[in-house]
């Protein structure tokens, strides 16, 4: 059944840029999609348009000044034509807060998601705008922290934290509301191996729908079945991930390479839930 | 040493901390009230991290000409240039609670002076000084030049009410502890012009889209305001720069001793000696003490203050136009 | 000036100060902090001649007991006692010069005294309670929620945005082959320039992220025992 359906969707930035062009996909439910391609491709424009983020809520959203020359403030946003539909629900803003519910979004950088003073207090964020009772916030709050191994973590401070624990800690907040499909910004980035493997061994045990944008191709190779090659905003491959990961000549000529392990002509086996803590 | 403006407690006397507290406090709300319309859902998360910022930078200190003291920014005009008045004034509040309650960098029963001298004066003051002063010059350049006069403008202006603060209390009198003031913060703000002017410079250039823009939400200080706050400011001016020259200065000269101090039995010894320099006799006390020392202040602050504004003026100017200019960009940040 | 005391000893240590209501300490602060500085040191004088008030001395030992039963670590209160002080010292200096020397070294030292109480006070309540629990006991004494939200934030980007200034600071230094005062001026206000903008961009990521969690402009908050985000 098809959980996420994307069609049309272009996006231009408000100084001219053009984002994405005419992306087109669907994702089944429980499926694990990831989105691979060069830095600028347009993987973090197409996860913001998930839940809304994007084309107009917020006003320069993602990282990094890059220099233009100065076409004026012209139209900006999505063709009119454009669609996301996530479980059947467009993505407008009418239906927002029943979309945000849904769709769980794991920024790039956690110190842009983990905003609160203490670990509980974050976690709990989501839940408590959800409008829960007090002890059902609690029990989530405890769950979603013993999902990504973080029990009893509740009264320590951000700044206190690992840059793998704060990952962790943005996992358990994103988590908490139960979302059916989690959206993931490069998961893995400038995590020590241990982290890394971490991180992985709790998403490889997560059974909602998963769409991961990721520099790291091994990830990829390990935790999803498909893949969409995403370069200069149009999707120039898709499919099964072994057999694009695998396709060397796609892979160079979109900025990419060969995972190491295809290389190296091996399979890999994911990991086990006893080598998980590390 | 550091020279900060934060009055500690013990300096005020409970009326006039109940008074700038109660004045503060309104005007904060104030500027809340005027928020409630703009910025919406993003207002915490943006004054917030700009106030972190604010205070990140006052780590920043110089090293002020020929003084062994140092300063630090301050921070209003340029919390308002970028967030606009009241939100500018918000941050700088919020900047001087953090200091208040988690460093003791300020008194709690002086929080609501500080909060005046620094967040409204500073912040809501300075931009109105800042947007008159734009609008006359215009242009992309108006910014900058109008930022850095600004910041130079209003840290006197600060420490003035912060003398007169002092002053109410009735034991400290009000002349000289303002010259005195004027003396250190005229040196400190031209520090903060510098550094404020070389900060909206590399913002208007590089990202000109974060200054605050007034046309995109309501006209914030129409003409009337606008008058009214030039006024102010020139007639402020007129206070730092002539008062030296006032007459009533030279009477509260009389108060202030040098530290060649004398009492009543060996002033008759040593008075001769010193008949060129002393003051006309007055009060009770009939003191004569040579109070060449705060005239000399005195006058260096004037003068100080003159050619202040000038070099502030001719940096201004030599600072905005080695930017470059093409047609207005908007830039944004894109994703990777 | 506060780069150093920010590298703050962790967490308050566990003692019944610690888990005292934050609203009771900040009102105790309060009070404490008004009677120390409003208090003449004339009224109930230790000796005729000794300017001081009986009620400051109590005052100080009251505060002796705190930090004792508090469990602060002194040598971290006496190393921002030595970046406060001489800041006082040198605010005190100005009313000796405009008062008058004669009177003046005595009210400079009234002055002191209240002023040196007034921050060991505060300091007390600082190393007392931590950030989230000073928080809402802002909030519990009718500080607005927007305000009190803001704060939040500020002390939370606080450490990463010294960080970030910290680091471009060094990546300013490491190539700047002729420091003069001029061009220190002129880096650091491009660094506090690059800082504002950065910081501004953040932001709107911050936000953003509290959009995709639901967050629709209401403060809500767990009730009991949070600050109000």
């Amino acid at each position: 059944m098809t959980f996420l359906r994307v069609r049309n969707l272009s996006y231009t930035y408000p100084d001219g840029t053009v984002a994405l062009r005419d992306v087109a996909f669907e994702v089944e439910d429980g499926q694990s999609v990831g989105i691979v391609g060069p830095n600028g491709a347009g993987k973090s424009t197409l996860l913001w348009h998930l839940n809304g983020l994007l084309p107009a809520a917020v006003r320069s959203p993602i990282r990094r000044v890059e220099s233009n020359d100065g076409a004026a403030a012209g139209a900006s946003g999505s063709h009119n034509d454009a669609e996301v539909i996530v479980d059947g629900l467009a993505v407008v803003e009418a239906n927002f807060p029943a979309i945000r519910r849904m769709v769980g979004l794991l920024f790039q950088d956690p110190d842009d998601q983990l905003f609160c003073a203490t670990v509980r207090e974050d976690v709990a964020f989501g839940p408590v705008n959800l409008d829960l009772p007090r002890d059902e916030v609690d029990r989530r709050v405890a769950q979603a922290l013993a999902d990504v191994d973080l029990e009893g973590a509740e009264h320590r401070m951000p700044q206190h934290l690992s840059l793998g624990e704060r990952k962790r800690v943005c996992l358990a907040g994103v988590l908490a509301c139960r979302p059916k499909l989690l959206a993931l910004d490069e998961p893995s980035g400038n995590l020590d191996p241990r982290g890394r493997r971490h991180l992985m061994g709790i998403l490889s045990q997560l059974t909602c729908t998963k769409l991961i944008a990721s520099h790291d191709l091994e990830l990829i190779l390990e935790l999803c079945d498909r893949v969409i090659v995403l370069d200069s905003g149009r999707i120039q491959a898709l499919g099964p991930t072994e057999e694009i990961l695998g396709n060397e000549i796609l892979m160079l000529a979109h900025g990419l390479e060969l995972p190491l392990s295809l290389r190296l002509g091996g399979r890999i086996t994911p990991l086990s839930s006893g080598e998980r803590a590390g | 040493m550091f020279l900060a403006m934060h009055i500690p407690d013990g300096f005020l006397d409970p009326v006039t901390a109940a008074v700038t507290t109660l004045i503060s406090a309104a005007a904060i709300a104030y500027c809340f009230v005027r928020l409630r319309n703009q910025a919406g859902s993003r207002l915490a998360p943006l004054v917030g991290i700009t106030a972190a910022a604010i205070f990140a930078a006052q780590m920043v200190n110089f090293t002020l000409i020929g003084l062994q003291t140092s300063g630090h920014l301050m921070g209003g005009v340029l919390a308002a240039v970028v967030l606009g008045p009241w939100a500018g004034a918000v941050a700088i509040t919020s900047v001087l609670f953090v200091q208040c309650f988690l460093f003791a960098d300020g008194g709690v029963t002086a929080l609501g002076a500080n909060v005046l001298n620094m967040g409204v004066i500073g912040a809501v003051v300075g931009y109105g000084v800042y947007s008159v002063l734009r609008r006359l010059i215009g242009g992309s350049r108006g910014a900058i030049i109008a930022a850095t006069l600004a910041s130079w403008i209003i840290v006197p202006c600060s420490a003035l009410a912060f003398a007169v603060e002092m002053a109410a209390g009735g034991e400290i009198p009000l002349m000289p502890v303002m010259t005195l003031m004027l003396f250190y913060h005229i040196w400190i703000g031209l520090g903060e012009a510098v550094l404020t002017g070389f900060a909206v410079s590399w913002l208007v250039r590089v990202r000109p889209d974060l200054i605050y823009d007034p046309a995109a939400g309501p006209r914030e200080f129409g003409r009337t305001r606008q008058l009214v706050v030039g006024g102010l400011a020139a007639a402020l001016a007129i206070v730092i720069f002539a008062a030296p020259w006032a007459s009533e200065f030279e009477d509260g000269l009389e108060k202030v001793a040098s530290y060649l101090k004398f009492d009543r039995r060996a002033t008759q010894l040593a008075a001769a000696p010193l008949a060129d320099y002393t003051l006309p006799r007055v009060g009770a006390e009939g003191d004569r003490h040579g109070g060449w020392i705060i005239q000399t202040a005195g006058v260096v602050t004037a003068i100080a203050g003159t050619i202040g504004t000038l070099v502030t003026l001719a940096f201004a100017l030599i600072v905005s136009s080695s930017v470059q200019f093409a047609s207005r960009r908007t830039r944004t940040v894109h994703a990777s | 000036m506060h780069r150093d005391l920010l590298d703050a000893p962790g967490q308050p240590r566990q003692t019944v100060l610690l888990r005292l209501p934050p609203r009771a300490k900040l009102l105790a602060a309060l009070a404490l902090v008004s009677v120390i500085a409003f208090t003449p040191p004339t009224f109930a004088p230790l000796t005729p001649t000794v300017p001081i008030s009986r009620v400051h001395i109590a005052v100080a030992v009251l505060l002796g007991c705190g930090f004792v039963a508090g469990r602060a670590p002194m040598r971290h209160v006496a190393a921002h006692m030595s970046v406060v002080l001489p800041a006082l010292f040198l605010l005190a200096l100005s009313v000796p010069l405009a008062h008058g020397f004669r009177s003046g070294w005595e009210m400079m030292g009234r002055v002191l005294v209240k002023g040196f109480l007034s921050v060991l006070a505060m300091m007390l309540l600082a190393h007392t309670t931590p950030m989230e629990d000073m928080l809402r006991g802002l909030r519990q004494l009718g500080l607005p929620g927007l305000f009190v939200l803001t704060l939040a934030f500020m002390y939370r980007y606080l450490f990463i945005l010294r960080e970030e200034m910290a680091s471009m600071r060094r990546g300013w230094q490491a190539r700047c082959f002729r420091p003069s005062r001029l061009s220190d001026l002129k880096g650091a206000g491009r660094l506090v320039g690059m800082l504002l903008a950065r910081s501004l961009e953040r932001a709107e990521r911050v936000h953003a992220a509290m959009l995709a969690r639901g967050f629709d402009g209401g403060i809500k908050t767990l009730g009991g025992s949070e600050s109000g985000v």
